[in-house]
């Protein structure tokens, strides 16, 4: 089989656009969402900045159970609420929905840790000289933590990149897509092997411009 | 002056007291130094004064106003009173020196350009003009001390707590950093409160100290009453040390 490069190119170019938008968008909501969220499981725990362990339980076992689901399972089963929210079901915004949904739980998980690992010292010093819960927040945590939140970020990235290669299953098109239509259900292994490549300089781009960022961050601490 | 009237922390149902029972008075101007081994409850007594720690029992009195019973603004409004320094520094770590300084400015509302001018004033204060935009790592245990130092001075506080903020220290900088603390005392009239489990801390800038002993106090009073006192051991600990003499 004679394989158009032109047309492989341009397949290759809308794929890599649909994943694009999907992981950015995605990335966006995940990040709005998730970073209040994981504040508020940090301060909230018992014993904790500004202690409602009622709401913080409640608070886990959702994320929990929002990160017990297999992806592929939870795109399917958000069908209805991506009605809802976007109008339709099929297509990348369609995907953003689920992709969002899927990752800021973990995305949220991983802020609460960040937060976790800022030196309690400095949260005590600012209480002493008479600061309130945003000052901690605002003076202490988000900025103690950065480094280690914009790896987070970067982590949850790569996770967006592979959940978008599954939104084929509801049309949502990308790399992934691209691959299981024409590589594996074509057997076009030429198409096979560029996506893959396609996919790896992307993650490999993503996480090392995550580690630097890291890395001019974390250097004049 | 602070008077802490019968203050008592327990921690849990069924545990030993953290505190019991502890009574004292800090004179407004004064060094006051509280010792005892570790697990005796001195941190936590320092920790009560600006209510880090809520006593279970009793009152602390700070110019007669009874923080015990202050809550949420009242509560924050008087910490900024109320300086602290600490054994590990607790810097911001995402701040260069300047900016740490001016963290307590900036909780209690000063605008930006007094803030300026008053943490270029506290960098003089403490010797650091020179390390304004220098961040924490960057600098010595006894440098990152004095930046505390100048952070817990910058809202003009009428006490000063001192959590073991020479234990982490050498010598040399120990002795520079109380010699910090004694003129601070001095020239802004600053009250002084500070733990130590080393007394030679006491011996070098102390006007009174009490020492605790699971949870109670043992002995209280000004140095030069503890020294006198033949049957103080805290007292003893304290004496002058007559044989060493120091030539010029």
């Amino acid at each position: 089989m004679k394989t158009d490069w032109d047309e492989v190119l341009q397949l290759l170019l809308n794929a890599t656009g649909e994943t694009l938008y999907m992981v950015l968008l995605a990335g966006l909501f995940t990040l709005l969402i998730g970073l209040p969220l994981g504040v508020l499981l940090f301060i909230s725990r018992a014993g904790g900045l500004f202690p409602l362990p009622r709401l913080n339980r409640a608070l886990g076992a959702v994320i929990n159970l929002g990160r017990s689901l297999p992806f592929v399972v939870m795109l399917i089963a958000l069908i209805p609420l991506t009605r809802l929210i976007v109008g339709t079901t099929l297509g990348s915004t369609a995907a953003v929905v689920p992709i969002t949904i899927g990752a800021f739980p973990f995305f949220a998980r991983i802020v609460e840790t960040a937060l976790d690992d800022v030196d309690k010292g400095r949260i005590e010093a600012i209480v002493a000289m008479g600061g309130d819960i945003r000052h901690v927040i605002f003076k202490v945590l988000l900025p103690e933590a950065l480094p280690a939140l914009v790896a987070g970020v970067t982590l949850t990235l790569v996770m967006l990149i592979g959940f978008s290669s599954m939104a084929g299953v509801i049309g949502g098109g990308g790399l992934g897509d691209l691959a299981i239509r024409y590589g594996y259900q074509r057997f076009n292994n030429q198409i096979m092997v560029v996506t893959v490549v396609v996919l790896v300089v992307l993650v490999q781009g993503v996480q090392s411009l995550g580690d630097r960022c890291v890395r001019s961050l974390a250097h004049r601490r | 002056m602070i008077v802490v009237e019968g203050v008592s922390k327990t921690y849990a149902d069924g545990q030993p007291a953290a505190l019991d029972n502890v009574s004292l008075q800090i004179a407004d101007g004064s060094i006051f130094g509280i010792v005892g081994r570790s697990g005796a409850g001195k941190s936590t007594l320092l920790r009560c004064l600006n209510l880090l720690e809520r006593p279970t029992s009793g009152r602390i009195l700070m110019d007669g106003q009874d923080l015990t019973r202050l809550t949420g603004k009242a509560l924050r409004q008087q910490r900024q009173r109320i300086g602290m320094i600490f054994q590990g520094f607790n810097l911001l770590h995402s701040r260069n020196v300047a900016d740490n300084v001016a963290v307590p400015l900036e909780i209690a509302g000063v605008p930006k350009a007094e803030r300026v001018a008053r943490v270029a004033q506290l960098l003089a204060l403490v010797g650091l003009s020179d390390k304004a935009a220098a961040f924490p790592s960057q600098l010595s245990g006894g440098q990152k001390q004095r930046v505390g130092i100048a952070r817990a001075l910058a809202a003009r506080p009428a006490y000063l707590l001192s959590d073991e903020a020479t234990s982490a220290l050498d010598p040399e900088t120990t002795a520079s950093i109380l010699a910090l603390l004694r003129d601070i005392n001095r020239q802004l009239g600053v009250t002084i409160v500070l733990i130590t489990h080393e007394l030679d801390v006491v011996k070098a800038i102390c006007d009174s100290a009490v020492s605790l002993a699971a949870g109670r106090v043992v002995e209280s009073g000004t140095l030069l009453q503890l020294q006198a006192d033949p049957s103080s051991r805290l007292g003893r600990a304290l004496a002058p040390n007559l044989q060493v003499v120091r030539a010029g």
